[in-house]
Order: structure tokens, then C-alpha cells, then sequence
């Protein structure tokens, strides 16, 4: 009798086994999972700098009593690994000395600092190797900017924080995250001259590691609401134009066809009688799924409850990040994709790709 | 195999069928039927296999013609002709800045080219800007000139041209001042949207139109040089334009129709002939009268120098054929861009002289002018 109550225990535990696991895992790695830091203090902190009679970090102490700074705690200095495991601390790396296997949404640094040059990233002056090589403002700078006191943001970057202005500990539970949560990705505006606004998005939980992402899986940006917006908002474009204000808006770029740049914060068009309408097509004659490779931005993400696969043209708005990774990629103009390689007519491995996502009737497909 | 039967049914004795007498008639029909059906095919395939429209859709390194924001190296981008701003759909430069070269090559495999450094040596099928400055230039249409085209007429086709309104930029390549595009949009690179990539199929040959239809037009012979093989020294091997004529009842537009938006005095039969009928001035889209020469000899070894000198056209620029309608049009004579001669003209007009031999010019197709 005994045994046989024994037997099932041990089989109703050894049941709730795959239960529990799907918990954790969903816990752990579901696209809603917190990225507000949790863990271990000392993973990140230290109070006097000083440990054993010598300090924690000989460059410190820094700010906020970090350990390190930005990108020391951002870098993997011993592998190719792009998310890195403090203990329970999932931390993600957008600098590798060596190549990074997975470059997450924003790209890595390691191209520019280490092996192509200026071409390939942004230079961010506070990160080891950075070439000094740096342009001596911003290409497109709003003519706002032409005074010293925006030196360090709109003439060179000198360290991360002048693009993001961390907020680790700040609540971004909610879907959309925007200023309870710290602006998407801490992406928020300086403090000299500007009104403190950020961007919304919704951060994936992977940070869009390449190969953890998908159509169903990825972040979502936040668009213009009104299309060709030049104003201020709270779109990912509008802060890059913080910079490159001449490749934003409709000043320089016009608009409507014929465009004079690249338009940014436009809706993909849905005219029938035009390419966009099949964007990233897999038969040439529907539309295809979200491309991360080419994202869109959306001009209303309130409603969404995480990602979606579904692109709508009229609706959803080409943006910077449709082309670029802010950080650095292997190709040249912080590219998602070899713009040399974008070969018109091409029905080669480049056809479907890049441009050509957007662009469908250019290739030879 | 099937070649080894082949040859055996037609050139083989009779007697290896098996056949004779009234079997021998037997054989001889299906020896002419195969015959013939043998003909139709190699016909079908000739035509099938040379005729290609002139135009394709441009391919090559988007880098090559485009840039996103004007940028490199934090300064602009510099691609000839002196641009430094970019243009309507992203282009790096300006419709001349890219057609033109400072070489003496018209067509490098890449770009064909309008506008020529140094001393031309060729050209293609439109011919060459040959200067900048000078309103009516003889040698060349005059890009920028706001003067009135010679023969506008505003009755004839319609009082869309802008080019010299004001003296607003006179004639440009494109668009409502231009040739090439819609005419009823201004802006050159919006009037051209689609041309190059082909994915506006409403533009016509060399992304020309008249009054929302298109120009017809096509090519044959070869891999599309704009002719560039042939105006170096022709040969009945090289590839050559086919233009297209007499297209009034048609949903398409001739060649002629387009220059006549601007030259509408010179095209048509309002102000090219008097009231009794006669001309008074030289007629385009009219048939050849079919005893002269070029109408019986279009397809022989004779039309290769009057594809260069003297071209006709026919509906729907069909592939000519000995005997069929040919008609003549306004490049019979001239090159749209300019030429080396006075007039634009393919020929130099003082050289022609009734009774002599040339067989090129005004005298390829008025061979009863020809001396002997």
C-alpha cells in the first residue's frame, strides 16, 4: 500500500516536471519579461570603491557608484557572446573585442573600434580603440546645435550617455515603454537646452538577438503619429534627428515623390500601383510578414499588447532604424546590410534583401 | 537523331521509303509541307530572337545613381556636372550630370551619354549636345534656352510646354519644359518616375510620351548599343532603332507626335500642306510611296548605312519587311539631341546634290534625285 502511494507522488511530481520548467522558461524568457535590472547589487555596485585595501576599479570611482562604466559593463572582452550572465543578470553587450556571434537591434561596437574604422559605427570617444578620426559634426546637424555648449552630443559623442541617459532601476513594466519606464532603451534628450522627452517602444526581451529574433518577435518602434512629421515627438527617428536633422523632416527631404533624401517617418505607400504595398513579398504578389531586418515603425503603438508580424502600408512608416543600426555593423554607414552589394536587377543572394525588402520591383525577382 | 531523319525525309532518294509511283507524290507533299513549316519557324524565330525593346530596366550597384541623404564624410555628395545638391528621387546628379561624359566614348556599357567632352568621334542614336549657350543653335536643341521652339504650335497638340514661360529655366530634359517623361509635371526627376527601374510601364520608348500615351518604339539586332556600333561604321550585323509612324488612330504615339508637341507647324498636314493639297513643307508620318527604293529593300543588305542616314519608321515600329508601309519621320532626317551638321541633321544639307550617287541623306530615300 505504501509503495503504491509512493509511486504516486513520484509520478505526479515527475508530471508537474515540464509545468514547472514552461513556467520558468516563460518567466525567464518571455517577450514581456521585465528589463528592469534585478540581481545582485555588488554585480554592478560598489560603495567606496575599495575592496581589500585597493580600489574596485582603478579608472573609478563612477557615477551612481557603478563598478564600472557604460561600456565596461556592456562589453564582453572574452567571447562572442552578445548577452552576458552576471548571476541572475542578463546584460546585453554592445561592444565585443572579439566578433560578435549574434549582434543584437542596435549592432556593436567592435567593427568601428576594432576592426574597420569610422566608417563602420559611431564613434563614441569613451569606448577603448575608438578611432578619433571623427567627422567634426554631426552630417545633417540642426543649425541649433552650432554652439559649443552641444559639442559633446551634436559635434562628437563623447560617451554613451549622449545618446542615453540610463535608468536601470526605473519600472518599465508597461507594454509601451516610455518615460515611467525611462524612455525605450534610456533613450532620452540631453539636459542642456532640450525639454527631457525620450522615445517609446516596446523593448524585446532578447534585445533582438539575431538569432533570437523573428517577424512575431522584436522590438517595436515608435513612429511619427502624423506622417512626415517634422516635429517633436516621441518617435526613434525624431531623436536621431537630434543630430541628423537635415536627413529628417520634410525640410530637406520634401514631401512627397520626387523625394530629394531618403524619406524618414513616412508611410510605406499603399498604392497598388507602387512597390511598397509588397513589402518583403516571399511570392511577388502579397505582402510579406514584419522583417526585423527592415523594420517599420508604427504611428500608434497604444493597443499593442507585444509584437506584431503584420505590416500595413498607408500605416506603418519607413524610419532611420528601417536601414541603420544606431551602434556600428559590418557595413559601411552603419548599414543593416552592404549597400554595394544592392545590385538593381540582381537576382542574385542579395535579391530580397536589404533595399529590395522596401524596394521590391528593383530587384530582379 | 531527329536532325539525321530529318535531312534523310527530305533530301533522301525515294526508293528508301519504299515508295513508287503515285507514292512518290505522297512524299513530295510532305516534303513541301515541312518545308514550308520549316520557313515559318526559322521566321518566327529570327523575329522572336532579334526584336527586344530598346529600353531595359537599369541595373547595377544602386550606389551608382543614388544616395540616401546626400552625405559622405560629413560633406555633400559630388557626382558631375557641378551638382552638389542631390535631386528628385535621390539621384546623385542632374539628367545631364549622369549622360554626360568628359570622354569621347558615347556609351560605356553603363551610361549612354548625350553630351561629349573633347571632340566627338561617335555618337548614339539622338545624337549630342554640342553647346551650351545660343538660342537654336543649328547643331543642337539648346537645353536652358527660353525661347519659343521653332514651328509651336498651341493648336496642334496642346499649350503644355513651359519651357519658355517667363524664362523659367527654359528647355530641360524632362517633364512639362522637356521632352522626355509626362509632360504635364513639371519636375523632371517626378516626370521620369518609374522610366528607368520600368516600373512605370506608361512611359513609352526612351521614356517618351504624347499626351498620355506612349511612343512606341523598339530595336533589333543585337545587344542594344544606342547604335553606337552602328554610327561608328555600320554593318548589317550592328543593332539599330525601330521608330514608329502613322500611329494617329492608334492608342500609341509615333515618334514624330512627340517632336510635334513642340514643332507642331512641321508635323501633320494643317501647316505642311496648302489647300490644294501640295506640300509646303517636308511631311513626316507619310508612307513612302512604294516604288521608291527603301520600301523594297528595307530588309536587304542595302538598309544598313540608311539606318544611320536616313531610318524610317512604321506602325507600331514593327520589324520591317521588303514591300510593307515605311514611313518617314522627323529623325528620318534629324538627331533629337543635335548633330554634327546644321539643323540637327543625320547628313550635311550642303552636300546633297540631285544627280549625284550618294545613296545616304535626302537622297536614300528620293532615289530618283540619284545620278547614275
Amino acid at each position: 500500500m505504501k509503495d503504491s502511494v509512493g509511486m504516486r507522488r513520484i509520478s505526479l511530481a515527475i508530471s508537474t516536471i515540464p509545468i514547472i520548467l514552461t513556467v520558468v522558461w516563460v518567466a525567464a524568457f518571455s517577450s514581456t519579461a521585465l528589463a528592469k535590472v534585478t540581481g545582485l547589487c555588488s554585480n554592478c555596485h560598489t560603495m567606496h570603491n575599495s575592496q581589500d585595501g585597493t580600489s574596485v576599479s582603478t579608472d573609478g570611482p563612477y557615477e551612481t557608484l557603478l563598478t564600472d562604466d557604460c561600456v565596461g559593463c556592456h562589453s564582453n572582452t572574452t567571447g562572442s557572446d552578445t548577452i552576458k550572465v552576471l548571476d541572475s543578470t542578463r546584460v546585453p553587450v554592445v561592444y565585443n573585442t572579439s566578433e560578435p556571434a549574434n549582434e543584437l537591434a542596435g549592432g556593436n561596437f567592435y567593427w568601428v573600434a576594432r576592426t574597420e574604422g569610422s566608417e563602420y559605427g559611431h564613434n563614441v570617444l569613451s569606448i577603448p580603440g575608438m578611432p578619433s578620426d571623427t567627422l567634426t559634426k554631426a552630417p545633417g546637424m540642426p543649425s541649433s546645435a552650432d554652439y559649443p555648449n552641444c559639442a559633446s552630443c551634436h559635434w562628437e559623442i563623447a560617451d554613451c550617455t549622449s545618446c542615453h541617459k540610463p535608468a536601470h532601476h526605473a519600472d518599465d513594466s508597461a507594454t509601451v515603454v516610455g518615460e515611467t519606464g525611462g524612455w525605450y532603451r534610456f533613450l532620452k534628450s540631453g539636459s542642456y537646452n532640450h525639454d527631457g522627452g525620450g522615445v517609446e517602444g516596446i523593448e524585446d526581451s532578447d534585445w533582438e538577438r539575431a538569432d533570437l529574433v523573428d517577424s512575431d518577435k522584436h522590438n517595436e518602434y515608435q513612429g511619427a503619429t502624423a506622417s512626415a512629421s517634422g516635429g517633436d515627438d516621441t518617435s526613434m527617428s525624431d531623436y536621431c534627428a537630434g543630430c541628423h536633422e537635415h536627413f529628417h523632416g520634410t525640410l530637406y527631404v520634401g514631401t512627397s515623390s520626387p523625394w530629394f533624401l531618403h524619406p524618414a517617418h513616412y508611410a510605406l505607400p499603399a498604392d497598388t500601383g507602387k512597390e511598397y504595398c509588397l513589402y518583403n513579398t516571399k511570392d511577388g504578389s502579397t505582402i510579406g510578414p514584419y522583417n526585423p531586418y527592415a523594420p517599420v515603425a508604427r504611428p500608434v503603438l497604444t493597443g499593442y499588447s507585444g509584437p506584431s508580424s503584420t505590416v500595413i502600408p498607408g500605416t506603418d512608416q519607413v524610419f532611420c532604424l528601417s536601414c541603420h543600426r544606431p551602434h556600428g555593423t559590418p557595413n559601411k554607414d552603419i548599414l543593416r546590410w552592404d549597400y554595394a552589394g544592392m545590385i538593381a536587377g540582381t537576382t542574385g543572394a542579395t535579391a530580397g534583401t536589404g533595399c529590395f525588402i522596401c524596394h521590391t520591383s528593383k530587384d530582379g525577382q | 537523331v531527329l536532325l539525321s531523319h530529318y535531312i534523310r525525309i527530305i533530301f533522301g532518294r525515294f526508293d528508301e521509303f519504299g515508295v513508287l509511283g503515285n507514292g512518290k507524290e505522297e512524299v513530295r507533299e510532305m516534303r513541301k509541307t515541312m518545308l514550308m513549316l520549316t520557313v515559318v519557324l526559322a521566321a518566327a524565330a529570327l523575329v522572336g530572337g532579334f526584336y527586344m525593346p530598346a529600353t531595359a530596366a537599369v541595373e547595377g550597384p544602386c550606389v551608382n545613381c543614388h544616395t540616401m541623404h546626400n552625405s559622405q564624410g560629413g560633406v555633400a555628395m559630388v557626382f558631375g556636372d557641378g551638382v552638389t545638391m542631390t535631386q528628385g528621387a535621390l539621384t546623385r546628379s542632374t539628367c545631364l550630370g549622369c549622360h554626360t561624359t568628359t570622354g569621347s566614348d558615347p556609351f560605356d556599357g553603363v551610361y549612354p551619354y548625350v553630351k561629349l567632352g573633347g571632340t566627338a568621334t561617335n555618337y548614339l542614336a539622338g545624337g549630342y549636345f554640342t553647346d551650351d549657350g545660343g538660342n537654336h543653335d543649328d547643331a543642337s536643341h539648346t537645353l536652358a534656352s527660353p525661347e519659343t521652339p521653332a514651328g509651336y504650335d498651341d493648336t496642334e497638340i496642346g499649350a503644355w510646354y513651359t519651357g519658355d514661360v517667363g524664362g523659367s529655366g527654359g528647355l530641360t530634359c524632362a517633364g512639362s519644359a522637356g521632352c522626355h517623361g509626362t509632360e504635364d509635371t513639371a519636375d523632371e526627376a517626378e516626370a521620369i518616375s518609374g522610366g528607368h527601374h520600368e516600373t512605370n510601364l506608361s512611359l513609352g520608348y526612351r521614356l517618351l510620351g504624347v499626351d498620355g500615351e506612349k511612343v512606341l518604339g523598339g530595336g533589333t539586332g543585337g545587344d542594344n548599343d544606342y547604335e553606337e556600333a552602328l554610327n561608328d561604321s555600320p554593318s548589317i550585323d550592328d543593332y539599330h532603332n525601330l521608330y514608329s509612324a502613322n500611329q494617329a488612330a492608334l492608342d500609341e504615339a509615333s515618334i514624330s507626335e512627340l517632336c510635334g508637341k513642340c514643332h507642331g507647324d512641321f508635323h501633320g498636314t494643317d501647316d505642311t500642306t496648302n489647300v490644294d493639297g501640295a506640300w509646303i513643307r517636308h511631311p513626316t508620318d507619310v508612307v513612302l510611296p512604294s516604288d521608291w527604293e527603301i520600301p523594297t529593300s528595307v530588309s536587304g543588305d542595302y538598309d544598313f548605312e540608311d539606318w544611320k542616314y536616313n531610318p524610317v519608321g512604321t506602325v507600331d515600329a514593327d520589324v520591317p519587311a521588303d514591300g510593307t508601309d515605311v514611313y518617314v519621320t522627323c529623325i528620318s532626317c534629324h538627331r533629337a539631341h543635335g548633330s554634327e551638321y546644321d539643323d540637327i541633321l543625320r547628313f550635311d544639307y550642303g552636300d546633297q546634290q540631285a544627280g549625284s550617287i550618294t545613296e545616304i541623306g535626302c537622297l536614300g530615300c528620293h532615289d530618283k534625285q540619284r545620278g547614275s
